[in-house]
């Protein structure tokens, strides 16, 4: 009964209870969710001021002593005025007052909403230049074998692939179009196309997620078999 | 090619965008006042389904389960409530309780708020219940975990998961779907749309989750707001075909090799589109030399 | 000796706004800016009501107005510290507000933890008062919460200064406490919950299977075969069958193009949709244009 095998069988008996859900709602489950609900609430408070408010705020607005090697900072005073701030979220429960709660919540906001234009800058600029793939060919139909590709070249079938690539690209891109009547045939086709398109998308996402998420079970059943029973528990 | 490379047509590109859409919201407002004509809107299956699940929820006197994403509190969680007012409507009218469960006490609060506030508008302030809006854990899987036992053990009938999802969209679609609910998802996060779209039953892409609202309400705002992404979404197509002909037709421009001293064709880093993308003021100039 | 000088972290000069770390001058800042805050607090609940929109619509512009200025204005040349014109002290001033403004909404959001917490306690509180179904459960998350606090708490006071080094050496009753409770428990159970995924993949697939419409289909035939394509043993059986006809015609290649040339701009087209969305919704969040909802 030494403390590592008291701690694997910790872990095994939570994780059999949690899977005892695959075949119904059942008490052990309703145990351990209860328990990993405390334990997760319990470690968030914990974490609020040891991984987050000490460093973020407390220390920046008291400062820090001079410790071994360290120089001390001085504190920035102001820092406490976001202590009411929050405070003022509070008043949600309030009937007469609870409007005070948005003045917390719209700043959250709009310092959320401050940053999109730069955010959406850094994200899909470079994922529009990207997008701008040539399509005429420059050179000849396949990349010639023994030497490679020369620098700045198109080759054909490149030049078929980027077009593919485009006509993928604007034909989803017309499926979102929420507020225009797509009345020509052709708009309707691409939209359509579109979807489907979309749908290949979705697939190759999904086909390369199966395989991560079965290696999880695989590690999981390492844990039990293996990590608790076998090596744990038997000693084998 | 220094006018390229002061980076400013970056900058230009996504503020055209931003005047698009406020002027075609206030254009909008204008409008909507001239004439009660609504504007155009194409159909979203997943937003008709709305009223399909409560009422059918109603029918079997089971709650209604709405769950905003995992994420912070941002447009994607506001949206997802903006969403949710709207179904705690319908639901508060036929007296039908909701469950409304958050993963993040800011989301959490501004639920309280928005959700209590519907109550109060519809003059049902009575039948508001404060612990149908609630906060089950900022932790991932803890969430997962209980919003599955909520599912399970109230037989919630219809479930609506909007907002940002990751790995555990899978398990709440799922479980919700175990018990036969009625489910209407959507995640902004692409990589868990495929999920949603084998386990339940309407599922919003993409941006029809930003088109919901408009969807939905109508208002001159919303609708504006819709028309300017649309033409933000044209926008984009065509800047990106306009750089399409641009360097398709630099393939052809040719140039000496500075180190084979061989003619041919400009690279990918050597054409115009590159270099308003990438904008380096210190592009051509003679490299300063190591040691000085 | 001088490049040492030069890497020391400099100490910022004494102003208006900070104070020596434990000097009484610091302390009595930051009480009269406690108590400034709390009277606004008190102040604005005696605002006229016609006024309590105006009021959250200039928080929220002002706190989204400083990344909107952040990011049009012009930056200052590298290496300049000393402002030689007004544009470049505004541009220095706001490389130094940065990394303050950046914690903001961080700090804020941690302050309304607390919420949660009351909705957590409040909800199983009642439930175990009133011995209401499944109250024993509610009691046990309750005593979770307050095990999980203590241990948690404890350990990290023990880590402390010189403490850790220490406590890696030999774990004390708190340090193996959190280590059972954390380690053995919650990071369990996370991965337990993660690895249920599996189980339901295969049923979510296999119900979409049953569906039979284009779209489904479409999307499953796609998924078998980049997912088979990842397999090792049968990616080598097929590509050994296909080598000999072409390259192009090998399974990898294969899921490598529809990854590359469909699955690639059929997701970015959605993510501009989503982008361009989300920029719209902030500007409308950042002016407060919405009616209802959480612009009031």
């Amino acid at each position: 009964m030494d403390f590592t095998w008291i701690k694997l069988t910790i872990g095994a008996i939570a994780t059999i209870g949690l899977y005892s859900v695959l075949y119904r709602e059942n008490k052990f489950y309703r145990l351990i969710e209860h328990i990993y609900l405390g334990l997760a609430a319990g470690w968030s408070i914990t974490a609020l001021w040891t991984e987050s408010l000490k460093s973020t705020w407390w220390d920046k607005m008291v400062g820090t002593p001079t410790a071994s090697g360290q120089p001390g900072t001085p504190g920035y005073w102001a820092y406490i005025l976001l202590l009411p701030i929050g405070l003022m979220a509070y008043f949600v429960f309030s009937r007469k007052n609870n409007w005070v709660s948005r003045i917390p919540i719209g700043i959250i906001l709009g310092l959320w909403a401050g940053q999109q234009a730069d955010a959406w800058s850094k994200k899909f600029l470079p994922q529009i230049a990207a997008s701008m793939k040539p399509i005429i060919p420059n050179d000849a139909f396949i990349v010639p074998a023994g030497t490679g590709p020369t620098p700045g070249s198109l080759y054909v079938s490149q030049a078929v692939t980027n077009i593919i690539f485009l006509v993928t690209l604007l034909s989803v891109l017309s499926y979102f179009l929420f507020s225009f009547e797509l009345k020509t045939r052709f708009m309707k086709g691409m939209t359509t196309t579109g979807r489907w398109l979309m749908m290949i998308g979705f697939g190759a996402i999904f086909g390369n997620t199966v395989m991560t998420r079965f290696t999880l079970l695989i590690d999981r059943m390492y844990f039990i078999w293996i990590e608790w029973l076998i090596t744990g528990t038997f000693k084998m | 090619m220094q006018w390229a490379d002061t980076g400013w047509i970056n900058i230009l590109f996504v503020l055209v965008l931003i005047t698009a859409m406020l002027t075609m919201i206030l254009t909008n407002i204008k409008r909507s006042k001239a004439s009660r004509e609504g504007l155009y809107i194409r159909r979203i299956a997943g937003l008709n389904a709305i009223d399909e699940a409560i009422g059918r929820s109603t029918e079997m006197g089971k709650p209604v389960l709405m769950v905003p994403g995992i994420g912070g509190l941002n447009a994607i969680s506001v949206q997802a409530l903006n969403i949710f007012a709207y179904v705690t409507r319908t639901a508060a009218r036929f007296a039908n309780p909701i469950r409304l469960c958050c993963a993040d006490a800011a989301v959490y609060t501004v639920a309280q708020e928005i959700i209590s506030d519907v109550y109060n508008k519809e003059g049902l302030a009575d039948r508001y219940d404060q612990d149908s809006v609630r906060f089950v854990s900022d932790r991932q899987f803890a969430f997962a975990a209980g919003v599955s036992g909520i599912i399970l053990r109230e037989q919630t009938a219809a479930t609506f998961f909007l907002g940002e999802f990751f790995a555990e969209s899978l398990i709440f679609a799922e479980t919700a779907n175990s018990i036969g609910a009625i489910q209407v998802a959507s995640s902004t996060e692409t990589t868990q749309t495929p999920f949603f779209i084998a386990a339940c039953d309407y599922v919003l892409i993409g941006d029809e989750f930003y088109a919901a609202s408009a969807y939905l309400s109508r208002e001159p705002v919303l609708v504006g707001s819709l028309v300017g992404q649309d033409i933000g979404k044209i926008l984009i197509a065509g800047y990106v075909l306009l750089g399409v002909a641009f360097n398709s037709a630099q393939q052809f421009e040719r140039t000496t090799d500075p180190d084979t001293q061989t003619s041919r064709p400009l690279k990918s880093d050597e054409r115009l589109m590159y270099m308003i993308f990438n904008p380096d003021p210190n592009r051509g100039k003679p490299k300063e030399e190591e040691e000085k | 000796m001088n490049f040492l000088i030069a890497q020391a972290p400099a100490t910022p000069p004494l102003n208006f706004w900070n104070g020596d770390n434990a000097t009484a001058g610091l302390w009595i800042k930051i009480i009269i800016g406690l108590v400034l805050g709390f009277a606004l607090m008190i102040g604005l609940l005696f605002a006229p009501t016609r006024m309590r929109r105006p009021i959250v619509v200039t928080f929220t512009f002002l706190a989204g107005l400083f990344w909107m200025v952040q990011w049009l204005w012009p930056r200052a040349g590298e290496g300049v510290t000393e402002p030689t014109n007004a544009t470049e002290g505004v541009a220095l001033w706001l490389k130094d507000a940065l990394p303050v403004v950046t914690d903001f909404a961080n700090i804020l959001t941690a302050f309304l933890l607390g919420l949660g917490i009351y909705s957590l306690v409040s909800i199983h509180g009642k439930r175990l008062i009133k011995k209401q179904t499944d109250w024993v459960f509610s009691g046990i998350l309750l005593l979770s919460i307050v095990i999980m606090m203590i241990f948690g708490y404890a350990d990290w006071l023990t880590r402390l200064g010189e403490g850790a080094a220490k406590v890696e050496l030999v774990p004390g009753f708190w340090n193996r406490g959190r280590d059972l409770l954390f380690d053995g428990m919650l990071q369990q159970m996370d991965a337990a919950m993660f690895s249920l995924i599996a189980f339901f993949i295969l049923s979510a697939a296999y119900r979409a299977f049953r569906i039979r419409s284009i779209e489904s289909t479409i999307l499953l035939s796609t998924a078998l075969i980049v997912m088979i394509s990842i397999m090792g043993a049968i990616v080598f059986m097929l590509d050994s069958a296909a080598a000999p006809v072409s390259n192009n015609l090998k399974l990898s290649e294969i899921a490598g193009w529809i990854t590359g040339s469909l699955q690639t701009p059929a997701i970015r087209a959605i993510n501009f949709g989503v982008g361009v969305g989300a920029l719209a919704m902030g500007i409308r969040l950042w002016l407060s244009l919405d009616r209802g909802g959480v612009s009031g």
